[in-house]
Formats: structure tokens, C-alpha cells, sequence
């Protein structure tokens, strides 16, 4: 086991090289000039060709690219991912501030999906073809058809503006340094109800039918009807037999899902100006800034990388088939 | 979005209009509301910033957003005022020589930065020097002041700017020019300086607290040289989604914003909305065009210019897709400078009249498959656009005109990046654009023939000698009314070459609320000319909703 992982753990090296490699070739062969783009936001700008070469020279943009990569790569060696090319602060410092903000959301919106989808799918398997099977099936099934960009700002325009229930924008309010701790508390969880919701449904539909799906597959397996033939009790057997089973495949999906927890989302944060990592990065690309896209895409590919192994990993020890020696 | 240089390169916002009737706003300057004629202290108002600052460095600026938050925070040393004449703010008074070569400024008595700390020559050498610095990135600065050949320090509180040579918009360049304390910015990295977050100024206002992508607030100086303002604080809302920002408007948490046209025309015009906002139009100083590529096949000769110009309808565009608001134009100037001539009217939409130009051009069918050829090159181009839906729109529209002209006109829709990179490199042959003027007229970047890429902004290859010398002339002449007459004829020489299709001016729509009083709206809005929105103040709090 252990070697298994120190294996894996050295082939994340050239992987993350080849990855890093192929993002920033691309991204710097992508049109658009970072320099040039600088000048957007409708003032009047005069930059002289000197003052434009010296600014390329200034961001390392005068070199090629493959050398500019090796520079990125010295760099990135002491976890130093340079300096936001909008701004000049530091990339990581500028990720750091923004990480909580599209956690809490992310991973309060990944804890809400799981633990309505897998009851959901559990119940929708042992049930199959029930009533409840199919409305829950039709329902789960529109909900993941409506855009979440659409559904927010329906949501805003009825909750927000017409109700007024819930504020609509931004993490807390305006006035959330005066507040005592309880009335911040509570502001920062009606701020986050909406893009919650929003967050969730969609995946909701996704893994609940992902759930059941693997638990009919379960069902059906020659041990649960030996089970059953024993005499064990329905609650015992699907517990005990049936759930732990499933599990199996929602780990993989867990090495999926563990990554998105950090990249964010970009529209739905659009929508609720919510200042985390999506409109951080999409931000970041529209106006070329190398060094805050690579250090994104860098992280992501690590998380991605790692989820994987995790993954790969909690499957030995949830499936006793499964050895790594 | 994407608005490029004194460019805007997305259409995105400049083309976007407005409909119904014009309520308020047009030409010269407008006063509303001033309640009963006391000013009231006190109070918060809540601004739209539709994206976040960069930075609030006042010499690293670059978007619209940063300059909303720093004029409040920052003086220039002279300011239009709101009937655009050249005031001084900062400057007790200023004096050009003779030779036009040296203009001293004097700055006012008593002038304190926010910590209060004095303000003197020597915080307006050390901004000089960073403007100039290669190691500053100063976009929005540097390029006003390449002609500068240095700056002297007379006394604590007179300077003289020294230019190479005599440059007419060297007035026009102090009214950009805002001094920042050395004291300040003068310790450690410029580039990476806390005070990059933390400006300390010398406005009417000062800064807060910045909390970023979320909000940035500025409350009242105290100190401030001239009458004190009355508001006490200011917040900055990010919001970047539009629809978003008009609820947000709507249910109280803002009290301005910069609509588009569809939120102008149809989404603010219940009794509600009209009874809690005045709504405002204006016209900044900018304008759309289509540039023809001079140095293409097909645009090299000024008559198929011409006959783009007349097979592109740009009335029934205003109708159709400004209702009626923009403002049809005829030249490169700014509809209410001086510079700009109203006798020139715009070429009119003639289809007729184009096929006959492109027939005069040679652009005959010869092999009769229904284009137009000549010299056995076929009279298809390319026309490039960014994806707006305006964009798209303008495109269709020339598009079905040119197909019966025996024109072929491919749209070639681009990401914003990327179409910019092509249009300063000139690798077009047609393109929709959109520039954003200063308020001096000067236009050798755009259309001096020494100016084509990569040097400078002439992407469409325009060469006239005879408007070259024009603008030389027009760099060098102080008195306006030369200066007038030289520009005019530019105008006039301009719109007979068309090296664009003078689109229109699309006006900005801005409703505010009316518990705001003592809002001015000069003929560029009611922000850029001082004091600006320095003495808004609040006359009936109960009218805003509260949450």
C-alpha cells in the first residue's frame, strides 16, 4: 500500500509537468495581448510604443515562451506563482483571499447533495418503479434541465426583489463589521441560500440517479439473495450488504467531485457577485493574466491529481477485493 | 467588457442604447433637485461599480471603475469644469508663456494630503518622475506627457512644466494629472506599495476600506481645500451581472447604475421605478465606426469607402436598435467639442448612389455570377466583429445590403482578446468598433499616416497628406478658434475620404435616485468634470427602502 502510494505520488510529478506545460503553451498561444489589454476599461489610454515594450519586457513577455515556461517552473519550484500581471500582487495572495469564500459555498453545497441524493437514490432503488421512484425521477429530472443561471435570477428577481426574503448579492452585508457574532452568523447563511440552492440542485438529480442506479446493480447481485435466503432482515441487509456496496462507485465519483470544490463556478458567482475563485479565474483569462491562470490551473491539477489517489486509495479500503500490493 | 484604449472595443457598452423618450440630459449642463436649496450633511449613498478596482494607484489606472472611486479621492491640478472649460483645482492659478513652452502652476495655500501631511511641488515632481518611469506601468498617464521635456521645482508650491515643444494639449494633460504624496508612495516597491489599496489622497473624500470584489467605501475629508462635502460616506457596490444590479437598484441597495438599453426602455419605466429615480442620459465623448482597411484590395479607393458608408442605413439602425437616441455623427470628433462641425452632415443611405461609386471604382460583375470583380479579384471581404449582439446586428444589416449590391461580406465573429490583437496589428479588412475620446480634440494617433501599426493606432492605414499636416498644425495652434478651423477642415477632408462609416454616439443612461440632490450632468455625464458627484447630498432618507 504504502509503495503503491509513493508510486502514484511520483507519477503525479511528470503528470503535473505535462499538464502545466500543455495549459501554458496554450494560454499563451491563445490571440490577445495582455499589454495591450491593460488599456481596456473605456479611459483614454496613450502608450507609447517604448512604454509598451517596456511593459512586455517588464511581465517577461519579450521572451519565447518556452523559456518564459522554465522561468514559471524555477519559480513554481518555491511555490512562488509570481505576480498578477492586473495588479502586481501576489497570485497566491490574491488566491488565498478569495479560497474561503467559494469553499464554504462549494463544500456546503457538495455536503448538501450527498446527503439528499444518496438516501434519495437508496430509497428510489429499493423502491423501484414505486410512485415515489417516478415523481422523485420526473422531478430530479427537470430540475437538472433548468439552467442555474436562469433559476438564480429567477430566484433574485422573486426572493430578492419582490419578497425581499433573502438578500441577493455578495457574501454579507454592507453593515456585517457591526454586527454581533449571531446576526453576522445568520447574515452570511441567508447570503448563502440562494447560490446554495442553485449549487445543488443541479447535481442533485445527477448523483441521486447515479445512486440508484448503482444500488439496482447491487440488489441484484447473488449475495444480497443469500442474504435474504439466510433470513436476515430486510433493514440488515440493505445496510449492511446493499449500502456498503454502493459506496464503491460514489467513491470514484467522489474523486471527481473533490476537485470542483475549488475551482468554483463561475457564472453562478457572476450572478451573485460572489468574490471567489471563478470570477477570479474567468477574470484572469479574459484579460490574459498568465501567471493567476497558471497558478489556478496549477492548483486545480493538483487537487484533481490527488482527489484521484484519494479515490483510488478509500477503494482498498472500502472493497477488501481491491489490493494495491 | 472589454473597451479598449481610447478605444472601446466592445461594442458591448458603447453601442448599447436606450429608448423611450429623452427625459433629461443632452446637451450642456443640467441641474436637478436642489431640494430647498440647503444642503443636508449626512448620509451614505450606495454606487454602482459594475467590476472590481485593479488597483486605487491613481497613476496605474486603466478602467472606468478605478477612476469612479478616485475622483472622489484624488484632485487634479486643474479640471474641466461642467461647461468643459479648464479650471484649476488643486492650482491656485496657472500660466502659459508665450513661447507656449512652460506652463507654471501655483498650487493653492494650505493643501493637506488625507493624513495631513502638506501637499507640495516636490509630491508633484516625485508623481512626474513615476508617470515617466519605464518601471511603472502608467497606461492611462505616461502618454500625455512624452513631450514633456522636464518638470521644475520653483518653490514649495510653484512648478513649471517644461515641454520639448509647443503641444496644444498640454493643458488638457493637467487636467489628468492628480499629484500623489511621496511620503506615501515613496517607501518600498512603487509597484506592489500597500497604498495601492490603501490611497492616501487629496479629494473631497477618503478611502476606507476596500473589500475586494465585494465593495470599497470613502467617507468625507475632513481636511479637504475647498467647501467640505456633505455626504458622509460613499460605498462602491461590485455587482457584474447588469439584470442583477437593476434588482439591486430596484429593491433599494443602490442608488445609481449605468443601465443598457433593453433595462432603460423596458425594465424602468413603471410608476414605481419613475417615482423613485430621475433618469438621465448624456453622451460621452466617443463613438461607433466601421474602419475600412485602406491598405485592403477592396477599401484602397475612398469611393467604395464611400459606397460602404451609403449600403450601410444607419437611420433605421438608430430606430430599430437605439430608438431613436443615438446621435447620427459625420466625424471623428466629440458631438459637443469645437472640434466637431454640425454643417457636415452624414453620407446619406443610398444604395443606388453606392452602386454607382462601385461601378466608378471598376468593381463591375464581369463574369456575371453576382459579384462584383475587378482585376479578377472578387469583392468578397471579410467583416469582423466581437460576438455582441449589437455587433451581430450591424453586421446583418450590411451584410443583406452588400449581397444586393453584389458585395460578399463574411461576418468573422471574435472573443474580445483576440479581435483587438487583430485590430491593432491592422489583420483585417473591415471591422465594427467603437473609440472613447479625450475631451481635446487631438486625433494624430488615429489618423496620422505616421501612425499605422504597430506604431500607433491608425489600424485602418488612413494616409492623407494633406490631413497629416492638419493635424500637425492642430498639435501646435493654441487659440481655440484656429484650432477649431483646423479641425473642422479635418473633419471635412475625413468625411470625404472615409476611412471609417461614422456609426453614431450612443448616449450612457444613468438613473439616480431622487432622494439625491444637487446632481449636475454636464454634457459627459455627471462624473467626469469637477466637482463631479463631490456635493451630491441626501435630502429625504425615508425614501429609500430599507432591508
Amino acid at each position: 500500500m504504502l509503495t503503491y502510494t509513493l508510486r502514484r505520488l511520483a507519477y503525479l510529478i511528470p503528470t503535473l509537468l505535462g499538464i502545466t506545460f500543455v495549459t501554458f503553451i496554450i494560454i499563451s498561444l491563445a490571440p490577445g495581448d495582455p499589454v495591450a489589454l491593460m488599456q481596456s476599461g473605456e479611459m483614454s489610454a496613450r502608450i507609447s510604443p517604448a512604454a509598451y515594450n517596456q511593459m512586455l519586457k517588464h511581465y517577461g513577455l519579450d521572451k519565447p515562451v518556452h523559456v518564459r515556461y522554465v522561468i514559471w517552473l524555477k519559480r513554481l519550484i518555491t511555490l512562488d506563482f509570481g505576480t498578477s500581471f492586473l495588479d502586481d500582487r501576489q497570485v497566491i495572495e490574491k488566491i488565498l483571499e478569495r479560497l474561503p469564500a467559494t469553499l464554504i459555498l462549494n463544500v456546503t453545497a457538495l455536503l448538501f447533495a450527498l446527503l439528499l441524493s444518496i438516501p434519495l437514490g437508496l430509497y428510489s432503488a429499493v423502491r423501484q418503479y414505486s410512485l415515489f421512484d417516478k415523481v422523485n425521477g420526473v422531478i430530479l429530472y427537470m430540475l437538472y434541465s433548468l439552467p442555474d443561471f436562469w433559476v438564480a435570477l429567477i430566484l433574485i428577481m422573486f426572493l430578492g426583489v419582490k419578497l425581499k426574503l433573502l438578500p441577493f448579492f455578495g457574501i454579507e452585508s454592507m453593515n456585517a463589521k457591526e454586527m454581533g457574532f449571531f446576526a453576522y452568523f445568520w447574515d452570511r447563511i441567508l447570503h448563502m441560500v440562494m447560490p446554495t440552492f442553485c449549487l445543488t440542485y443541479g447535481s442533485l438529480a445527477f448523483l441521486s440517479r447515479f445512486v440508484r442506479g448503482s444500488t439496482l446493480e447491487v440488489i441484484r447481485k447473488d449475495y444480497i439473495r443469500t442474504a435474504r435466503a439466510k433470513g436476515l432482515e430486510e433493514k440488515a441487509v440493505l445496510y449492511k450488504h446493499v449500502f456498503k456496496n454502493t459506496l464503491i462507485p460514489i467513491l470514484t465519483l467522489l474523486g471527481i467531485l473533490l476537485p470542483t470544490i475549488i475551482s468554483g463556478s463561475v457564472i453562478l458567482e457572476y450572478i451573485f457577485s460572489w468574490p471567489g475563485i471563478g470570477a477570479l479565474f474567468f477574470g484572469a483569462v479574459l484579460s490574459r493574466d498568465y501567471p493567476t491562470v497558471m497558478g489556478l490551473s496549477f492548483i486545480t491539477a493538483v487537487m484533481v491529481l490527488l482527489s484521484t489517489l484519494v479515490a483510488d486509495l478509500l477503494y482498498a479500503w472500502a472493497d477488501p477485493r481491491i489490493t494495491y500490493d | 467588457m472589454l473597451i479598449i484604449k481610447r478605444v472601446m472595443l466592445a461594442i458591448l457598452f458603447l453601442l448599447a442604447a436606450c429608448g423611450s423618450k429623452p427625459d433629461e440630459g443632452g446637451e450642456g449642463s443640467t441641474h436637478t433637485g436642489s431640494g430647498d436649496g440647503t444642503p443636508r450633511r449626512g448620509g451614505t449613498i450606495i454606487r454602482h461599480l459594475e467590476s472590481d478596482c485593479k488597483t486605487l494607484n491613481w497613476i496605474r489606472i486603466t478602467t472606468i471603475y478605478e477612476n469612479y472611486v478616485l475622483r472622489y479621492l484624488y484632485d487634479n491640478l486643474l479640471d474641466y469644469d461642467e461647461n468643459l472649460n479648464i479650471i484649476p483645482v488643486l492650482a491656485e492659478e496657472y500660466e502659459v508663456s508665450d513661447d507656449h513652452l512652460r506652463i507654471t502652476v501655483r498650487l493653492k495655500d494650505d493643501l493637506k494630503w488625507h493624513d495631513g501631511m502638506p501637499i507640495t511641488s516636490k509630491d508633484i515632481r516625485f508623481t512626474m518622475d513615476k508617470i515617466l518611469d519605464p518601471a511603472v506601468p502608467a497606461l492611462n498617464k505616461e502618454g500625455w506627457f512624452t513631450k514633456l521635456d522636464k518638470l521644475e521645482v520653483v518653490d514649495d508650491k510653484t512648478v513649471v512644466f517644461v515641454w520639448k515643444e509647443p503641444y496644444a494639449p498640454s493643458i488638457y494633460a493637467l487636467t489628468q494629472f492628480a499629484p500623489i504624496p511621496e511620503h506615501v508612495y515613496g517607501k518600498g516597491d512603487f509597484l506592489t506599495n500597500p497604498a495601492n489599496r490603501r490611497p492616501v489622497g487629496s479629494g473631497a473624500f477618503r478611502f476606507e476600506e476596500w473589500r475586494t470584489s465585494q465593495m470599497i467605501s470613502i467617507v468625507r475629508n475632513d481636511l479637504y481645500h475647498g467647501e467640505k462635502a456633505y455626504l458622509d460616506r460613499i460605498i462602491f457596490k461590485v455587482i457584474e451581472d447588469r439584470s442583477v444590479a437593476l434588482n439591486a437598484l430596484k429593491a433599494g441597495e443602490l442608488d445609481e447604475m449605468r443601465v443598457i438599453q433593453v433595462q432603460w426602455e423596458e425594465q424602468t419605466n413603471d410608476q414605481d421605478f419613475l417615482s423613485r429615480f430621475n433618469k438621465y442620459y448624456y453622451y460621452v465623448p466617443g463613438y461607433n465606426y466601421l474602419g475600412w482597411n485602406c491598405r485592403s484590395v477592396w477599401f484602397e479607393d475612398k469611393r467604395v469607402r464611400r459606397a460602404m458608408t451609403e449600403l450601410f442605413d444607419r437611420e433605421s439602425i438608430n430606430a430599430k436598435l437605439y430608438s431613436g437616441y443615438a446621435k447620427l455623427i459625420s466625424g471623428p470628433f466629440y458631438i459637443n467639442s469645437w472640434a466637431y462641425d454640425k454643417s457636415i452632415k452624414p453620407w446619406p443611405f443610398d444604395p443606388e448612389d453606392a452602386k454607382r461609386l462601385l461601378d466608378e471604382a471598376g468593381w463591375v460583375d464581369s463574369d456575371n455570377d453576382g459579384i462584383r470583380d475587378k482585376n479578377g479579384v472578387k469583392f468578397e471581404f471579410e467583416f469582423s466583429i466581437t460576438s455582441s449582439i449589437i455587433a451581430k446586428q450591424f453586421a446583418e444589416i450590411l451584410q443583406e445590403q452588400c449581397t444586393k449590391a453584389g458585395i460578399r461580406l463574411k461576418i468573422r465573429m471574435y472573443e474580445g482578446a483576440t479581435l483587438f490583437d487583430r485590430m491593432s496589428k491592422g489583420h483585417f479588412d473591415a471591422i465594427a468598433v467603437a473609440w472613447i475620446l479625450d475631451l481635446d480634440p487631438d486625433i494624430f494617433d488615429t489618423f496620422h499616416s505616421s501612425q499605422v501599426p504597430p506604431v500607433g493606432l491608425n489600424h485602418v492605414f488612413y494616409s492623407n497628406p494633406q490631413v497629416d499636416s492638419l493635424l500637425e498644425l492642430g498639435r501646435v495652434e493654441f487659440d481655440q478658434e484656429k484650432r477649431a478651423q483646423i479641425y473642422n477642415e479635418v473633419h471635412r477632408l475625413i468625411h470625404e475620404d472615409q476611412p471609417y462609416t461614422f456609426v453614431n454616439a450612443v448616449p450612457e443612461k444613468r438613473p439616480i435616485h431622487k432622494r439625491i440632490k444637487n446632481v449636475v450632468i454636464s454634457p459627459t455625464g455627471p462624473f467626469n468634470f469637477y466637482p463631479g458627484g463631490i456635493y451630491w447630498y441626501i435630502d429625504d432618507t425615508s425614501q429609500r427602502a430599507e432591508r
